[in-house]
């Protein structure tokens, strides 16, 4: 195919770049106590608000004297850790259920399929809100209301795929030879979407984070003195006359990790020849709408 | 076209009874609710007499069935900070929520119709779609992976705190409203350019826009045309975006301290006034679901296909 002769023989692409920006951003993260010049809760309330450089903090200092630097390099870990996780629980959830709902149909397939609607008809934010404020703030409770979110997306994609594969002559050889449905799911129907799911997780990791950012902004995610960039964005909002860099530079560290994470994404949903589908599916659920069953 | 109204219509009673059974399971999930909906430092006493008061001591499935009837009804808890009907509180801030999201709604149009246009000029000129020349594309990406509120912070950092230009916080007057539209444009501008740019050059790949320029129609006329063909997708998202834009205004109005709805509830929250959170949550999760039924009839109405269609998928 020749799109893919091109693509193979540009080494460096935009999936690439984000890629490698992903791979530091990560990278950073987990080296943040061996890179950190400074603890990243330290006070030093002699030389608060400094600009980048001055006495000796390269990035500055924020309004309590903590440094910006190891500050940011802590900050990415509670955005990367909650999507992660919340990527992890929707995407096990949602596939489970789409194997289960394509493969058996029927009354089960009806119902899951209404629940996922239902899901999607309710905005994913105010729900966040909701369950956060009378559900209790914790970091699981974070991670489950954002894969509460995002289930629905793998378990669409994951259902119509199967629905398409079941009917495949090598799974009705399978089921002619006997073998049982669990099988079939697991050992058939499974490596068929794993592309489909990589994908969606790497596109459903940058809505993730934007959401753990936005409540974090807002004050439900992450608490003070926690280092977290969507909180970090917050702390500095009020002092943008004075000391412009304490919102602005975690807000571009957040930039870096949301482009790069679409970047790949994209890049992949091109590659494995998924028709766009994944992106299609998440924009609705970072949306939120009920356009579906029409 | 009534089984599609019904079909629809059950499907928004399906989800509003999803929602309010959420808020309800939620409010529950703590335990006592009374101790909630109790001003900050009340006795156990007073907690419990809040709790017979709003009827938190009968049994789960009977406080289920009122919670309903309440909640239809707008009946909430008073708020501890105003004194007043929490819904009242609510409501009374709604023209500033829907004069900001009328505003960034239009914007979003036009930015993307130029989005759309310019790529689709591009198309007619023989350009390859998705070369370079389509920077436009480029940026609705970039405003893609931009959170909503640090794109509210950058624009008060330049032209609120640098230049001056533009209030940063409140409603006072029409320049107030400029920055925060922006803000909430931002985040309905990409769905809406890529499905207009996507369905344009979609229809100009078509035949009748080489029979246009084959007959000498100008480039600009025969544009037109196709733009016309490409109205329908890009409505329906128009639609779907304007149920989603209640959601951005809550991070929105907080950036810019916007005296709306999603302002109130963050407030509230800060004030442990739960009663007026619980009233507004359940005020826009109601709001949008019902939103999303009345743009989805009017597709209906818009494309004979859809409401001929039975459904499913």
């Amino acid at each position: 195919m020749k799109t893919d002769t091109s693509t193979r023989r540009r080494r460096f692409n935009a999936g690439t770049a984000g890629a490698v920006v992903l791979g530091i951003i990560v990278l950073l993260t987990l080296l943040a106590p061996v890179l950190a010049p400074h603890d990243p809760l330290a006070q030093d309330l002699a030389h608060t608000n400094a600009a980048p450089g001055e006495h000796g903090y390269l990035l500055g200092t924020d309004q309590l004297g903590r440094d910006l630097l190891s500050r940011l390099l802590y900050g990415a870990q509670t955005p990367l850790l909650v999507g992660v996780l919340a990527v992890l629980c929707g995407g096990v959830f949602g596939t489970a259920l789409g194997l289960l709902s394509g493969y058996a149909r029927g009354w089960a397939d009806q119902l899951l399929s209404r629940l996922a609607d239902i899901q999607l008809a309710l905005p994913a934010i105010l729900l966040a809100l909701l369950i956060l404020t009378f559900g209790g703030q914790s970091t699981a409770v974070l991670v489950l209301v954002i894969a509460l979110t995002g289930w629905p997306a793998y378990f669409r994609l994951v259902r119509s795929r199967v629905l398409a594969l079941r009917t495949s002559a090598y799974v009705e050889a399978s089921r002619l030879q006997g073998a049982p449905a669990h099988w079939i799911i697991l050992r058939d129907l499974l490596p068929g979407v794993r592309g489909l799911i990589a994908v969606t997780a790497t596109l459903d990791l940058s809505r993730a984070v934007l959401m753990e950012a936005g409540l974090s902004y807002l004050g439900l995610g992450a608490q003070a003195p926690a280092a977290d960039w969507g909180l970090m964005v917050a702390e500095g909002q009020g002092r943008l006359l004075s000391s412009w860099w304490i919102a602005v530079l975690p807000g571009l560290c957040l930039v870096a990790l949301v482009i790069s994470a679409n970047l790949l994404g994209e890049h992949l949903s091109r590659r494995k020849d998924t028709g766009g589908e994944p992106r299609r599916a998440l924009s609705r659920i970072s949306r939120t709408r009920t356009r579906s069953a029409a | 076209m009534l089984r599609f109204v019904l079909r629809r219509l059950g499907l928004t009673l399906v989800a509003v009874w999803g929602a309010l059974s959420a808020v309800f399971l939620v409010l529950h999930s703590s335990g006592n609710p009374a101790v909630m909906m109790a001003p900050v430092g009340a006795s156990e006493e007073q907690i419990a007499a809040l709790g017979r008061a709003l009827g938190y001591d009968r049994p789960l499935a009977e406080q289920y069935v009122t919670f309903f009837g309440d909640a239809l009804r707008g009946q909430f808890p008073d708020s501890l900070t105003f004194q007043q009907p929490a819904l009242t509180v609510v409501t009374d801030r709604l023209p500033a929520t829907l004069t900001l999201a009328a505003t960034a709604l239009v914007l979003a149009c036009v930015v993307a119709a130029a989005v759309g246009l310019w790529s689709g000029a591009g198309v007619l000129r023989g350009r390859r779609p998705g070369a370079a020349r389509e920077w436009p594309m480029g940026l609705v990406f970039l405003a893609q992976s931009v959170p909503g509120f640090f794109i509210g912070v950058l624009l008060v950092w330049i032209f609120g705190v640098r230049l001056q230009w533009l209030p940063t916080s409140g409603a006072s007057g029409a320049g107030a409203l400029v920055l925060p539209a922006i803000t909430l444009a931002c985040g309905v501008v990409p769905p809406l350019a890529r499905v207009f740019r996507n369905s344009l050059t979609g229809e100009l790949a078509r035949p009748y826009t080489r029979t246009g320029l084959a007959l000498g129609m100008r480039r600009g006329r025969v544009l037109r045309h196709a733009a016309h063909g490409s109205m329908l997708p890009t409505v329906t998202v128009l639609g779907l975006e304007a149920g989603a834009l209640l959601g951005g205004t809550v991070i929105v109005e907080n950036v810019f301290s916007w005296p709306g709805v999603g302002q109130l509830v963050i407030t509230a929250l800060q004030n442990e006034d739960y009663p007026l959170v619980l009233a507004d949550l359940t005020f826009l999760i109601t709001a949008f679901v019902v939103v999303n039924l009345v743009v989805d009839l009017l597709y209906g109405v818009l494309d004979p296909r859809v409401r001929h269609s039975n459904g499913g998928h």
